[in-house]
């Protein structure tokens, strides 16, 4: 699978792999209430449930970009939140260990992330995907899905397509921030009447 | 499929004559009696091998090769686990890799060309190190297990950092790789033999570069590795390789070196692939000689004896891994030493996970400490 064949949507852009873990009880029902609200927001990424953000081990994110994914987040409850306690502070430790060890690999450090969205916060979990899915759009190919002799983008060259992307998303968003209230209040009525 | 005749070629799997010695001394069947050495090879003998790579315990063998010298056919077990796994890995039984096989996933992330790894930023800045020159110092995955095993605090690099700090002492400004990738020992070990090529062809690539007329390590496995299985797989390399332990005894030997300790007690745990498998059992023990004097002391189980740390190629941690570790701390804190001394990265880090235990005894609670840092310590 990894670096198999190229990745390209149809107007040949580059296509990364985005995968998510999101926990049962917080971020997961997160998306549904962004689901459920209709907001709009990037259907560039892949999701995966799990019971607790504490249940994703380190070598769950080496094996998804071994097999070939550009960024992968993870996204429990709050800290004080957790269904089982501790199950997220277990996550931040895990993160901590993950990040040094990509680092030593080479890949760069915004390719992965660790977010808390509660189940309520829906369009706050739209927020963390679009801004997510633009970075990784914005690095381009992980280090192995690069193609022979290419290197890795620069900073500025990063920053650079990050300020390209930005006036489209901020007006997506803004768009997503408006339509939950509206179908949220004819979900309201629809219930009263 | 297992191809018996050339797994008879390389191990002499066939002379096996059911006498049971390897039972007698392997430490797994020791503990537990689901596995013995000789009840696989019995099916070897027996006409059987078609369902030994679906065999469970072909994963439980430790390949630490202790029954190798005792076998009167000189049959090398821990090879011939090696060659069975693949098939065994191909067939789907892929045994079971502890960390969830994280580490497996660092060694096979590292096969693929274009990685631009960060692995020298542990270097300090006074070190003198080069990108070219007579004197390789390969490092292996130190700056990876100081990373994945931040928890434990077990400062890793300090074992490259120490054989840096040594060999600038005499006066060598040894080439450090920065394209330098894992040896491939776990991956070989642990049936994943089509990574294990490509990181092999690489480093001997890389190494070729370089211009090195000498690789030194400080890994018992790396050390291995590159002596005898990419030869093997790869080609003869060609070069003249040593491990920190005998270069560091032919330095103090000629005077070059001079070492001296604080007047701790120690004790040596000989890394499997540094004694048993590549013959180096008073080199380690010449530099701590020199350090501890009269303080050095010896285990029961030493040299060519001495006992496997539990786990090796990160497969099967079990409780009889533990057990076999906290039985071996137990025998180095009865000896009186403070200091249990190895010369492998990987020994030291499943033995201060075991000192992770709770319920484990203070006696046994001993300091581990790698060779180079030892004798960085006591320049």
């Amino acid at each position: 699978m990894a670096g198999s064949k190229d990745k390209t949507d149809s107007n040949g852009q580059y296509e990364p792999k985005i995968l998510v873990f999101a926990c049962n009880w917080c971020s997961y029902a997160g998306a549904d209430t962004a689901g459920v609200s209709r907001i709009q927001y990037s259907p560039k990424f892949r999701v995966i449930r799990v019971m607790c953000s504490g249940r994703v081990r380190a070598s769950y994110i080496l094996k998804a970009f071994q097999l070939g994914a550009d960024g992968v987040l993870i996204s429990g409850c709050h800290i004080g939140d957790c269904h089982y306690i501790f199950g997220n502070h277990r996550a931040l430790e895990m993160y901590d260990r993950i990040t040094k060890t990509l680092k030593v690999l080479g890949f760069e450090d915004k390719r992965i992330r660790l977010e808390w969205v509660s189940a309520a916060e829906g369009i706050r979990w739209a927020e963390v995907i679009d801004e997510f899915v633009e970075q990784i759009h914005a690095l381009g190919p992980s280090p192995i899905n690069r193609k022979n002799g290419s290197a890795a983008k620069s900073a500025a060259e990063i920053e650079d397509a990050l300020e390209g992307n930005e006036g489209k998303a901020a007006g997506s968003r803004k768009k997503a921030a408006r339509k939950p209230s509206k179908a949220g209040k004819a979900a309201g009525k629809a219930r009263n009447g | 499929m297992v191809d018996i005749v050339e797994l008879n070629r390389n191990t002499s799997a066939l002379s096996c004559l059911e006498c049971g010695k390897c039972t007698a001394v392997c430490p797994i069947s020791r503990l537990a009696d689901s596995f013995s050495p000789r009840s696989v090879m019995t099916l070897i003998v027996g006409g059987e091998y078609e369902s030994l790579p679906m065999d469970s315990r072909i994963w439980d063998c430790l390949t630490c090769g202790q029954c190798r010298p005792r076998c009167p056919h000189n049959i090398d077990f821990s090879v011939f686990c090696r060659k069975v796994r693949r098939e065994a890995v191909l067939g789907g039984n892929a045994g079971v890799p502890s960390h969830d096989g994280a580490l497996h996933y660092i060694m096979q992330l590292q096969s693929h060309e274009n990685l631009a790894q960060k692995r020298l930023e542990w270097i300090p800045k006074e070190a003198k190190v080069k990108t070219e020159g007579d004197i390789l110092y390969f490092v292996g995955c130190l700056p990876y297990y100081d990373a994945y095993f931040d928890h434990l605090k077990l400062d890793m690099t300090a074992i490259g950092k120490s054989t840096i700090k040594i060999l600038n002492s005499l006066d060598i400004e040894p080439v450090v790789m920065a394209d330098e990738r894992c040896c491939g020992h776990d991956l070989l070990w642990s049936g994943d033999e089509e990574n294990f090529l490509k990181l092999a062809r690489h480093n001997v690539e890389a190494i070729r570069k370089t211009g090195a007329k000498k690789i030194l390590f400080s890994c018992a496995e790396c050390y291995r590795t590159l002596s005898k299985e990419y030869a093997e797989f790869v080609e003869p390399l060609g070069i003249e390789m040593q491990h920190m332990a005998e270069f560091m005894a032919e330095q103090a030997e000629t005077g070059l070196l001079d070492l001296e300790g604080n007047g701790e007690s120690l004790t040596f745990h000989d890394p499997c692939r540094l004694g048993r498998q590549m013959d180096v059992i008073d080199a380690p023990r010449q530099v701590l000689g020199k350090v501890a004097g009269e303080k050095f002391v010896e285990m029961p189980r030493s040299g060519k004896a001495s006992i496997c740390c539990g786990t090796s190629s990160w497969m099967n941690c079990s409780m009889t891994s533990k057990r076999i570790q906290s039985d071996r701390l137990a025998e180095a804190g009865a000896t009186g030493a403070g200091t249990m001394v190895t010369a492998c990265p990987k020994c030291l880090i499943h033995f201060e996970c075991t000192k992770t235990d709770p319920n484990l005894p203070d006696e046994s609670r001993v300091t581990i400490k790698d060779l180079t840092v030892i004798a960085a310590e006591a320049l």
